[in-house]
């Protein structure tokens, strides 16, 4: 994997043998400039040399002089200049510059594809390199195609052999590059080794530099070996190249904090670039060089921590790390971040030479009582100066939603089995345990790769036999990473599969999900091709028993009788009744039951309404569901009979109950036995419901203002014994309105009768403004005016547009 | 909260005090007729005599009274305080929780921590034993949760020397063991009728009610050996008939099923038409009667009728007690009755 | 005329104007002339008028304020520490409080222990006039839980003072016993047919709806003994025809006929793990129209009982009655009622292969 020559690289460290990291080698080399070019020329290997010499041979013009190097470099940087709208990650480029140049004939012709992820450097970086080298990058394997260039990865995880277009190439006879072979590869074909072509991101680079230090650090670690390390932590990475896999994921970090501490550099250089845009994952488009802050993301135990701590110290990067033992709520965090963010002053001051790279781990724990500690960061995030890296495991998180948006995403994949193996396999022969390479990679698939996992599963092995004997039935492949809920039911439910497992396996499969399954179970019983009813009632007793157990470890969180509710509502019946089952349905029940809490609910809402009159607390369903009918009867008639009191009655039952027509369109609606599913109201003329909500919300709108007048007297309708809107003193009010409303209909089109009808309207119910010329201000009016209540807001609006729906 | 309920007791013992020229005459003859010593307390001699060593002494150990509703288990213990402490003192020296209070872990943890945690002097009060020691009364201490209950253990032994526990409830099953090992356990009896006719007649006697022996007699059969709900229902049947009561006014006011409506049940399920039972039983729920007694009075009458064999009076009573379970879990009377009565039908004409 | 429905129009608000049960209303009477009652407690069937003959009662303590009611919505912390509320309606007058803590589901507790405090701690205005105490109306009380009802048993006595609780519910059978034995209990009948019909007379008169006797027994039957039932099944048949003829149909409600069609006839006809597959939809139709399982049993009984009535073998029955039960109950201690319902009707599939 890591095996690269290191040739090149080491003659650059001799030669700024000052320079102790690569953050200062870029500044140095700035400054530096071109007398180290020609400084470098001159001490390249020969293949290199050569390779210049060509090229000042296929250099048309005047440039045969020494002293036109210079001129040569002025020339290519404003070319780049000059278009810039392909290049990705300039600084990059211009980096090369100083030790490679690129010259578009070097790979003229070749037509090269790639695939997978690069570990050398970012995939996007090294199609650019091609490009610059003439070379046509495609997207997919054709019969032209000269060169695959493939990862040992894809971007999915799977292995780079797994791929379409390797499958193609291999079919095409298309010559097949792996990573490890690029390096020679490059060396042949163009003379350098890749090291050179991407100094500053080179991976070899880093790894020798934390090597040094690793060198120090184990012998520290040597020393406290008596002391008490959980083999974990004493095995903890020490360099990068301890780090096992996702080499590529370092490049995505160097390449990051690279650039955050060289925005200027760049935009100096390329004001246009700085628009440049980069597609990130849910699909947003952020500018790359805005990206403050970046995400790395990935499952637990495979070295994310380490992995930054590393590149970190590698770069030396003084690091201040945040993690969830940390209290991160809003204000803490403002506080302890801000001071490193904002006072770069006083940090040059401390540390002139040392910078800072702040880690926020495990910010998808940042909940609960860390509350506004996302948003908070994000603050951060938006004004720091200092790179900030976070890291999470879930990605998907929905919390760390608004967070990915501000950042720049590094995936860690899942390492190989067989690279975890390999790092086993060293710590094994370290602590003298005897294990079998294949056992240990047994061993890592059991845990999901999940290094850190296996490393301690590893100590406990060595601490449980003292022949440190391994027994690879020790490890029962976890079920987990291997099931998911629905697999689990279809392998329950299955005659073949089901035979295969143990009692106890059944019972695992229950625990996977012992939420869901248990449903899955019962809404599939039937369906699953058995036919003997006997059996079938057995399994329905069965389950109906579970239920009663679930039931009982819900409410009295017997959480030990999980078990026999497994037994009986998915082991026991599946055997019973499984025979085949191919797709189990979703289990139906929860959207049933979200159903029936709906029609509860509005049940109880009804209640509510009706119950100053009724006084009714049961038999709610009888009550609303003849109300329903009386109001659609009613309805009903009106077109029957041409009766115009109907609607009238209707109003005024609709009042008495407190039923606004939302309500009887939805809520008592919903309360009638109703299988299909019909719209109930549907056999009554539109033109009626239209004129029903109308002339219920006039009444609604004068009774509002009545209220509203007697608000100091009482705030509260009573509803008395002796209340009724046709006598007393509500009765002109009353049947005004009513007269009104009839007025309107007869006259529905001549608007300024309506006018004129509305002005006696307001003038009878002692409206306040006498400016209301227009129907649709008044109605505005009303609503600025007096504070309603949703419902009435909500069927204003109706009124509305049932108005406009008439004209 | 500790305040309300010595006040609550205030007013109960003000009200007891006859001689008080205001007598609030809604006061519940159950309250007004709550023994103030522990020798009134009827029929429970042997927790008397015990106690009254304690009275002697002042040497109280943890109390956990158990037995059944209505035979005077708090009575004990009030009336135990009183004396101990006298009637200026004791509303200090005591907390009373009950199921209506809020019990859950935190009200133990603060509340009866706090209160566990005074000391208090001994003998203040001339003429009582006024031992150094409060007492806590966790009344219907079976609604506690375990939760509540495990954390009451400790402190009953970090506070043994300042406080004494009293618990009270219904079933002893319901309290965990480690509570019930570090207390002494009295068990109360369920009153026998004599005892109960006597205290009835008591009771009757100052209020001025007139009555019959058959009709005390009813009221205890009715109330099961539940002397509180037997005093509740003289109350509320003297009440309601002027102050005389007979075994019909008892039976009326005690939900009593007419034993015609048995009768005709008996009779029904003697028949071989699964109809008639359906519709017999329809009419029973449609009458509105206590299921729960509905069936014990169904079993009485069966056991007496001399047509049906022993054997199948054995295997009714299988499904009435399966039935009465259904019943107390909350299943639907109408089809559980109809259930047993059926069942019952089989069964008589099974042979 | 027609504001209100016939159920709230014609309904009784004194216990004179009661029309059955007068022993009940006796009794009442004397309680309230008493100037001092104990807690009460109602039971009986639906729609046989408890909660009218309370009202009726209680206008006969306080005079007809407690016509006058407000609505308000009480909220209440569940614990001191947490901030989660639960709320619970309230409908008050001067004189008393009603309420439905079932409402609350398993917080009804709360409201239980809050609100009686609350109402207890608060004194009445003018005590000289009114009586000294308050009166809570607790419905649905089959309907609490355990733990409200032990909460309630305590609070009766302690607050026995300042308020008087009044219980209404369906079936005594749920009520612990403790509250049982605090209370004095009325068992409100359901009217029988005979009731029924008068009632229905008398309305049908009132309002002047020319409806033959034949079909006021008819709907007296059917509303079996249910007056609210009746009362609204008989205004509806008026606005249904113009003109009532006497030989209509009294139809059942929808949900039962559904249950004997789509439900009792496959598992009669075919006793096959496709009829299962059928029927299950069929639950759900019910189920989520919130018609409580029992009562899908309860129907679903009466269809297979009718089907098999003139079956040669008897213990058909008796096992489908035995199985109906038992399934009940077991629904009754389980959560979730579709698993119930196709547990019975696999029941009943064998019990029919096998026997009939």
């Amino acid at each position: 994997m890591q095996v690269q020559t290191q040739q090149p690289q080491t003659q650059l460290q001799k030669q700024n043998p000052q320079l102790d990291n690569g953050n200062d080698i870029i500044q140095q080399l700035k400054k530096v400039g071109v007398e180290k070019n020609n400084k470098n020329i001159k001490d390249l290997g020969p293949d290199i040399k050569q390779s210049y010499d060509i090229q000042f041979e296929q250099l048309p013009q005047s440039q045969k002089k020494k002293g036109a190097v210079q001129i040569t470099w002025e020339k290519q940087n404003s070319l780049k200049v000059s278009k810039p709208e392909n290049k990705k990650q300039m600084d990059v480029e211009i980096e090369k510059q100083d030790v490679f140049k690129n010259d578009p004939d070097l790979l003229n012709g070749l037509t090269i594809v790639l695939s997978g992820i690069l570990n050398v450097c970012s995939r996007d970086k090294f199609e650019q390199f091609l490009k610059n080298n003439g070379a046509k990058v495609t997207g997919s394997v054709s019969g032209k195609t000269n060169y695959l260039i493939v990862g040992d990865k894809l971007e999915d995880g799977r292995k780079g052999e797994e791929g379409n277009k390797f499958k193609e190439a291999t079919k095409k006879g298309t010559k097949i590059i792996r990573e490890n072979e690029l390096n020679n590869w490059l060396v042949d074909k163009i003379g350098v080794g890749i090291d050179e072509i991407f100094p500053d991101s080179s991976l070899s680079k880093l790894l020798k530099k934390s090597g040094s230090k690793k060198q120090d650090q184990q012998e520290t670690v040597q020393s406290d070996q008596n002391r008490n390390f959980s083999l974990a932590d004493k095995y903890m990475p020490m360099s990068l190249s301890e780090l096992v896999d996702n080499k590529s994921s370092i490049t995505q970090l160097n390449d990051w904090i690279y650039k955050f501490q060289h925005p200027n550099s760049e935009g100096d250089q390329n004001q246009k670039i700085k628009k440049k845009i980069y597609p990130i994952k849910n699909g947003q488009i952020l500018n790359l060089l805005e990206i403050l802050s970046c995400l790395i993301s990935g499952p637990p135990g495979i070295g994310k921590t380490s992995m930054v701590r590393l590149v970190a110290e590698a770069l030396g990067l003084k690091l201040i790390v945040n993690n969830a033992s940390d209290k991160r709520n809003k204000g803490s965090l403002r506080s302890v971040l801000n001071d490193l963010i904002d006072n770069s002053v006083l940090m040059n001051l401390f540390r002139p030479n040392k910078d800072f790279l702040i880690v926020m781990d495990e910010v998808d724990g940042m909940t609960g009582s860390d509350r506004g500690g996302i948003s908070a960061l994000i603050e951060c995030i938006k004004s720091t100066r200092v790179p900030i890296v976070c890291i999470c495991n879930d990605i998907d998180n929905p919390k760390l939603k608004s967070l990915l948006s501000h950042c720049y995403s590094i995936k860690f994949q899942k390492p190989e089995a067989k690279s975890v193996a390999k790092r086993l396999k060293y710590i094994c022969e370290q602590e003298n345990i005897n294990m079998s390479f294949e056992d240990l990679e047994k061993l890592a698939i059991c845990f999901d790769c999940d290094i850190r996992q296996s490393i301690n599963m590893l100590e406990l092995q060595k601490f449980q036999s003292n022949t440190n004997l391994f027994q690879p039935d020790g490890f029962k492949k976890d079920k987990v990473c291997v099931f998911n809920t629905f697999n689990a039911a279809v392998s329950l439910l299955n005659r073949n599969q089901r035979i295969q497992m143990s009692l106890r396996d059944m019972l695992d499969m229950f625990f996977l999900d012992y939420d869901l399954i248990p449903l899955i179970i019962q809404d599939n019983y039937i369906l699953s091709n058995h036919q003997d009813i006997n059996n079938v009632a057995k399994a329905a007793e069965l389950i109906a028993e579970g239920d009663i157990i679930s039931k009982k470890i819900r409410k009295e969180q017997q959480w030990s009788l999980m078990p026999s509710f497994g037994f009986l509502s998915s082991v026991y019946p599946s055997t019973i009744v499984g025979e085949q089952m191919d797709f189990p349905k979703f289990p139906s029940w929860l959207g049933k039951n979200s159903t029936a809490n709906k029609i509860k609910r509005e049940r109880h809402q009804i209640k509510n309404r009706l119950a100053p009159i009724t006084y009714l607390t049961s038999d709610i369903k009888l009550y609303s569901k003849y109300l329903f009918q009386l109001i659609k009867q009613l309805l009903e008639l009106k077109v029957l009979r041409n009766d115009r009191d109907a609607v009238w009655n209707v109003v005024q039952i609709m009042e008495e109950y407190r039923i606004t027509p939302d309500l009887l369109k939805e809520d008592l609606h919903d309360q009638i036995f109703n299988p299909l599913k019909d719209n109930l109201l549907s056999t009554v003329n539109a033109q009626i419901k239209t004129q029903l909500t109308k002339m219920y919300n006039k009444r609604h709108l004068i009774q509002k203002e009545k209220t509203s007048k007697k608000k100091q007297a009482n705030p509260e309708r009573y509803i008395s014994e002796n209340y009724n809107p046709l006598i007393g003193e509500e009765a002109p009010l009353v049947e005004q309105s009513q007269k009104e409303i009839e007025e309107e209909e007869n006259k529905k089109e001549e608007k300024k009768e309506e006018e004129m009808a509305q002005g006696t309207k307001s003038k009878n119910v002692n409206k306040r403004t006498k400016k209301q010329s227009k129907k649709e201000t008044k109605k505005l009016k009303l609503v600025e005016d007096r504070s309603f209540d949703e419902d009435s807001q909500q069927s204003l609006n109706n009124f509305i547009v049932d108005d406009e729906e008439d004209e | 909260m500790q305040n309300r309920t010595l006040n609550q007791f205030n007013k109960n013992t003000s009200a007891m005090q006859v001689e008080e020229p205001v007598v609030k005459p809604m006061l519940p003859w159950v309250e007004k007729y709550r023994p103030n010593k522990i020798e009134d307390l009827a029929y429970q001699e042997e927790v008397v005599q015990s106690l009254q060593g304690v009275l002697k002494t002042g040497n109280l150990p943890h109390l956990l009274l158990h037995g059944p509703p209505g035979t005077g288990k708090t009575s004990t213990i009030i009336a135990l305080a009183k004396q101990l402490f006298g009637p200026d003192f004791w509303r200090q020296r005591v907390l009373e929780l009950n199921a209506s209070d809020d019990r859950g872990i935190n009200v133990v943890r603060n509340k009866v921590k706090k209160f566990a945690e005074q000391i208090v002097a001994k003998n203040p009060n001339p003429g009582f034993l006024c031992p150094s020691y409060k007492i806590i009364i966790l009344d219907e201490a079976d609604s506690m949760t375990n939760d509540a209950q495990s954390a009451l253990r400790r402190i009953i032994e970090d506070y043994a020397t300042t406080t004494r526990f009293c618990i009270i409830c219904n079933y002893i099953t319901k309290i965990i063991e480690p509570l019930v090992s570090r207390c002494v356990k009295y068990r109360f009896k369920s009153i026998p009728e004599n005892e109960q006719i006597e205290r009835l007649k008591f009771v009757a006697d100052s209020e001025s009610v007139t009555y019959n022996l058959d009709a005390l007699k009813q009221l205890v059969v009715v109330s099961g050996g539940d002397l509180r709900k037997s005093v509740n229902m003289l109350q509320s049947s003297s009440t309601l008939y002027e102050k005389s009561i007979n075994k019909k006014a008892i039976n009326e006011i005690s939900g009593f099923i007419p034993d015609e409506q048995i009768e005709d049940l008996v009779s029904v399920i003697q028949t071989k038409s699964i109809r008639s039972v359906q519709e017999e039983c329809t009419r029973v729920i449609q009458q509105g009667y206590n299921i729960e007694q509905l069936i014990l009075q169904f079993l009485d009458v069966v056991l007496a009728t001399d047509t049906i064999k022993e054997k199948q009076k054995a295997k009714m009573m299988e499904i009435a007690a399966y039935t009465e379970k259904c019943l107390i879990e909350g299943s639907a009377e109408d089809l559980q009755i109809f259930n047993l009565m059926a069942q019952c039908q089989r069964i008589i004409n099974e042979n | 005329m027609l504001q209100q429905l016939w159920t709230e129009s014609t309904k009784p608000k004194s216990l004179d104007s009661l029309d059955y049960h007068s022993e009940i209303s006796e009794i009442l009477r004397k309680l309230a002339k008493n100037s001092d009652f104990p807690h009460l407690l109602f039971y009986g069937p639906n729609g046989a008028g408890k909660k009218t003959r309370v009202l009726a009662f209680l206008k006969e303590v306080y005079g007809s304020g407690v016509y006058t009611v407000t609505e308000e919505e009480k909220e209440y912390k569940i614990n001191e520490t947490s901030n989660t509320t639960t709320s619970c309606t309230v409908l008050s007058s001067k004189f008393h409080i009603d309420v439905a803590p079932s409402d609350a589901d398993h917080h009804d507790k709360v409201i239980i222990q809050k609100l009686i405090k609350e109402v207890a701690s608060s004194h009445q205005v003018n005590s000289k006039q009114t009586k000294d105490f308050k009166v809570v109306i607790i419905n649905e009380v089959d309907n609490l839980t355990k733990e409200a009802q032990a909460s309630l048993r305590r609070t009766m006595e302690k607050y026995i003072e300042r308020c008087r609780i009044i219980l209404i519910c369906e079936s005594l059978a749920k009520i612990i016993n403790p509250i049982r034995s605090r209370c004095l209990l009325i068992r409100v009948p359901a009217p029988d047919q005979t009731q029924v019909a008068q009632i229905l007379d008398k309305i049908s008169a009132q309002y002047n709806c020319k409806i033959s006797q034949q079909l006021i027994n008819k709907i007296a039957i059917a509303s079996n003994g249910n007056l609210r039932e009746a009362i609204l099944y008989l205004q509806s048949t008026r606005v249904n025809n113009t003109c009532i003829k006497d030989d209509q149909n009294i139809a059942a409600q929808e949900w039962k006929l559904h249950i004997q069609h789509n439900i009792v006839m496959p598992i009669v006809k075919n006793q096959l793990v496709e009829t299962m597959k059928e029927i299950r939809e069929k639950f759900y139709q019910l189920l989520v129209n919130c018609i409580p399982v029992d009562r899908i049993m309860f129907e679903m009984l009466q269809g297979v009982l009718n089907q098999y009535k003139d079956h040669a073998n008897k213990i058909i029955l008796y096992e489908l009655i035995k199985s109906t039960a038992k399934c009940e109950n077991r629904a009754r201690q389980g959560s979730k009622g579709i698993v119930h319902l196709e547990a019975l009707a696999a029941e009943y599939m064998t019990i029919i292969k096998q026997f009939a």
